[in-house]
C-alpha cells in the first residue's frame, strides 16, 4: 500500500508531505553543518583578553 | 572588567552556530566574523542586560540580527550573496549528501526572501523553537510559522522535489530516515 502523507490545509500554502519536509530539514542541516565546522579561535581568544582587566595586548 | 566564566563559557559555546548564522546573513565569511565579533562585544557592554539562567544563544542571536539588519540598510548597494556562491565553495561530507544536490540546495536557499531564509535557518538549523526565533526576529510566532512554511514550499518548488524518486537516498533509505514503512 503507497500512503501518501500529504497534510489537509483547507487553503493557502500549498501543503507539503512529511517526506519533503523531512528531505529539505536534512539538508538545511547539512548545510548548515558545513558553515560551523572550522570556527576559528579568536573569538575564544577575544572574550579571554576582554576578561582581563587593562590588557589590551593579546595573551602571550 | 570581569566576566563571570559561566557566561563566558555559554557565549563561546554559542559562537559556532552563532556564526554559521552570520555566515548564511553575510554569504561571507569575513563580514560575517566581524559581525560575530560585533556581536560580541555588545553583548559584554550590556551584559547587565542578561539575566543569568535565560536564554545566551537567542539573546545573541538577536543581538547579531539587529546589527546585522542595521549594517544592511547602511550597505543595501552591496549584493550578499546572490547565488549562494560562497556556500559553493564548501566542502561537504558525500556520506551526507551530494555535491550537486548540495549546490542546488545553497542556491535555492540564496533565492529566497531574507526574511524567510532567516526563519527557515534559525527553526530548521540553528535549533531554535518558534517562539524563540519569533524573539529573536521581533515578530509574532504565527508571522514566523507563515514564513517557514513559505520557505519551505518555495525549496520545494526550487528544488523540484515532487516526485521524491528523484531526489536523495533511495526509498528505503528514506524510510528509515523519516520513519515511514516501506510500501
Amino acid at each position: 500500500m503507497v500512503t501518501q502523507p500529504t497534510s489537509k490545509k483547507p487553503k493557502g500554502q500549498a501543503a507539503l508531505g512529511r517526506e519533503i519536509q523531512a528531505k529539505i530539514g536534512q539538508q538545511l542541516r547539512a548545510y548548515y553543518d558545513a558553515l560551523i565546522e572550522p570556527t576559528p579561535d579568536r573569538f575564544a581568544d577575544l572574550l579571554r583578553q576582554l576578561d582581563k582587566p587593562g590588557t589590551k595586548e593579546p595573551p602571550e | 572588567m570581569s566576566l563571570d566564566p559561566s557566561i563566558r563559557d555559554s557565549m563561546l559555546a554559542a559562537v559556532p552556530s552563532l556564526r554559521a548564522f552570520a555566515i548564511s546573513l553575510c554569504g561571507n565569511v569575513d563580514r560575517a566574523d566581524d559581525l560575530v565579533q560585533e556581536t560580541l562585544l555588545r553583548a559584554l557592554a550590556n551584559i547587565h542586560s542578561f539575566q543569568p539562567g535565560t536564554n545566551m544563544p537567542a539573546w545573541l542571536f538577536t543581538i547579531l540580527r539587529n546589527l546585522f539588519r542595521s549594517e544592511y540598510r547602511k550597505r543595501r548597494r552591496e549584493v550578499e550573496d546572490p547565488d549562494g556562491s560562497y556556500a559553493e565553495t564548501l566542502t561537504t561530507h558525500p556520506e551526507q549528501t551530494g555535491h550537486v544536490e548540495f549546490k542546488e540546495f545553497t542556491a535555492a536557499l540564496a533565492k529566497l526572501p531574507q526574511d524567510q531564509r532567516e526563519a527557515l535557518i534559525l527553526v530548521g538549523a540553528s535549533g531554535f523553537s518558534y517562539e524563540e526565533t519569533a524573539e529573536i526576529c521581533g515578530c509574532a510566532i504565527g508571522t514566523i510559522k507563515s514564513r517557514v512554511n513559505r520557505a519551505r514550499t518555495r525549496l520545494a518548488h526550487l528544488l523540484a522535489i515532487e516526485d521524491l524518486n528523484d531526489f536523495g537516498p533511495d526509498r528505503t533509505t528514506r524510510a528509515v530516515l523519516t520513519g515511514d514503512d516501506v510500501a
